[in-house]
């Protein structure tokens, strides 16, 4: 068995700070330069690939027919028939058991990794658990969830639970371990108060590392709820994806996933990835970026 | 603790031997509390069935064990551990070969590494879940599915890694060697690839560990062999039995992968370095 040696996640998807672009005159050259432009060039790729399988792939629905589609949804509208759009009541219903999964996951995950990278002895005896539970793919647990609480709320709770807490706490055990061991000593010597210690050493030195964790068992959680909800569940954004899906109106499936991914990175941008930009300030790069220069 | 003799010439301290000594004996303990810790992890498991679940909800650890051991003796075992196997491989491979011209292009221009950056970011960002929903609409249930989707999120780590890897090969090696009249082919495969080697391995396993989950999520959802779809058969038939035991053979193969296979290509690929790079902690 291997050793928790690093911060799980999307290493190795980092890349150095691009060079400022200079401002000129607006000619072609220079607006293909412009970093907003080249990201416009990226999305309108994304949905020229998309229209061109529409066109290839007849079961695959176009972009205006999700639009209209997901109009109808949001403004509650009649999508033919006795079926009526339903929006808020799922949304509202999903973050929800989110909010809660994660309430209840990120203290558990943390509170292991400050036990498993503090000692010796609790790493080796919780190493290789929380390797086996990243390992787990999350829709076993969702399928588990499903059996076990029947098609109730607890299922996709459990299940963010479960995937949030061994990210949290891999990524705080190395945090915990990273702290350098002259800084302590340095501090002990020159007689700072335990209380002032462990604030700004154990504090500064994780709160880095803890921000990946809780920003990955985001993703992920958010990643597992939407598993647990299409097998079993019969609320929330998960089922109702699966709703549409299994009705063969392939517009309001596509419109709901492209939601949930919508949400996730609004959240990650907007939130999640400038407090972690923060907590890395003071000494080193974030993890997880390989964009926000752009 | 021969060894430990062995190496200790006459002149070393009684100092050394006992930091040594200790440092064995820690080892030891690591060890020990490795162990113990998979004692805790069985014991949790037989009290929670015993207590929380019942015994169908939650199936003892040696049930788990005997069904998994009776999947792999069975001959259905054969076939789709091996589709299940053979078609991450060839997403994987299908990525590297997408990733090498990607990985270049990323390194050596600055205008093309923006824009790739914020598609392979949004491909990271994207949940799998809708990768294989979407392969079941587009592709309907075919072993393309998960070939397609194991490639398409394996894709980013490579090719960021290679590119990662390419950047960082020192500059003054390449001026030096093309200074003593090297050949651009001998600085290609003396130089480029033996010190990005390492980075595109640290990609691969990264991409391959992201392949197999995605594989195996797409089988779930549209395929008709491998693991993902005995997992999901027995899901379907309420057998929790059977659902862990191909877990357990998920997780098996996958840490296996992992631990033993790429991480002895590493140590074997960073042998020349010095010993502090590239090696674990």
């Amino acid at each position: 068995m291997s050793d928790i040696h690093a911060q799980q996640g999307l290493p190795g998807l980092r890349l150095e700070e691009a060079q400022p672009v200079a401002e000129g005159a607006l000619t072609l050259r220079n607006l293909l330069r412009r970093p907003w432009f080249i990201r416009l060039l990226a999305v309108g790729f994304l949905l020229f690939i998309w229209q061109w399988v529409t066109w290839v792939n007849t079961r695959v629905p176009g972009i205006d027919e999700i639009v209209r589609f997901m109009v109808t949804e949001i403004t509650g509208g009649s999508h033919g028939g006795m079926l009526s759009g339903e929006f808020w009541g799922p949304l509202s219903l999903s973050l929800r058991r989110y909010a809660v999964g994660l309430v209840i996951g990120i203290p558990i995950g943390g509170a292991l990794g400050l036990v498993i990278g503090s000692s010796r002895w609790a790493r080796g005896l919780f190493n290789d658990t929380v390797l086996v539970l990243l390992a787990l793919p999350a829709v076993v647990w969702a399928f588990l969830a499903s059996l076990w609480f029947g098609l109730s709320s607890e299922g996709p709770i459990l299940a963010v639970v479960l995937t949030a807490v061994p990210f949290v706490a891999v990524n705080l055990a190395a945090g915990v371990r990273n702290i350098d061991p002259g800084l302590i000593e340095m501090s002990r010597s020159y007689g700072v108060p335990p209380g002032r210690r462990l604030v700004h050493l154990l504090l500064g030195g994780t709160l880095p590392s803890a921000f990946t964790g809780v920003r990955l068992a985001f993703m992920t959680g958010w990643n597992s709820l939407l598993i647990v909800e299409w097998f079993g569940a019969t609320s929330g954004v998960g089922w109702r994806a699966r709703f549409w899906y299994d009705a063969l109106r392939y517009p309001g499936f596509v419109a709901w996933i492209f939601l949930f991914v919508l949400l996730i990175t609004l959240l990650d941008r907007l939130l999640l990835s400038p407090l972690e930009r923060r907590a890395f300030q003071w000494n080193q790069q974030p993890t997880l970026t390989f964009e926000e220069e752009l | 603790m021969t060894t430990a003799a062995a190496i200790t010439p006459d002149g070393v301290s009684e100092l050394s031997v006992k930091e040594l000594r200790r440092s064995i004996l820690a080892r030891w303990g690591f060890r020990f509390s490795a162990l113990a810790g998979w004692a805790v992890f069985i014991a949790v498991w037989y009290l929670f069935s015993r207590f929380v679940f019942t015994p169908q909800q939650l199936p003892q650890p040696h049930v788990v064990l005997a069904e998994a051991g009776n999947v792999l003796t069975q001959g259905g075992f054969a076939t789709n551990i091996q589709a299940s196997i053979v078609r991450v491989v060839a997403g994987c491979l299908l990525a590297l070969v997408l990733s090498v011209g990607l990985g270049l292009v990323i390194a050596y221009s600055q205008w093309w590494r923006r824009l790739l950056n914020s598609l392979l970011l949004f491909i990271v960002s994207v949940p799998t879940v809708s990768f294989a929903i979407l392969s079941l609409i587009v592709l309907g249930i075919s072993p393309m599915g998960p070939i397609l989707t194991a490639m398409l999120v394996a894709t980013p780590y490579i090719s960021m890694n290679l590119a990662q890897g390419l950047t960082g090969v020192d500059r003054r090696l390449i001026v030096m060697s093309e200074s003593f009249g090297r050949t651009r082919q001998q600085i290609i495969t003396g130089i480029l690839i033996p010190s990005s080697l390492l980075s595109i391995l640290g990609g691969a396993r990264l991409a391959f560990a992201v392949a197999w989950r995605m594989a195996l999520l797409t089988e779930i959802f549209a395929s008709s062999k491998g693991i993902g779809f005995q997992i999901r058969r027995s899901f379907e038939s309420y057998d929790i039995r059977g659902m862990l035991a191909w877990t357990v053979l998920f997780v098996g193969i996958m840490l296996i992968a992992e631990n033993l296979f790429f991480r002895q290509i590493e140590r074997r690929l960073s042998r020349w370095r010095s010993s502090d790079v590239g090696t674990t902690r």
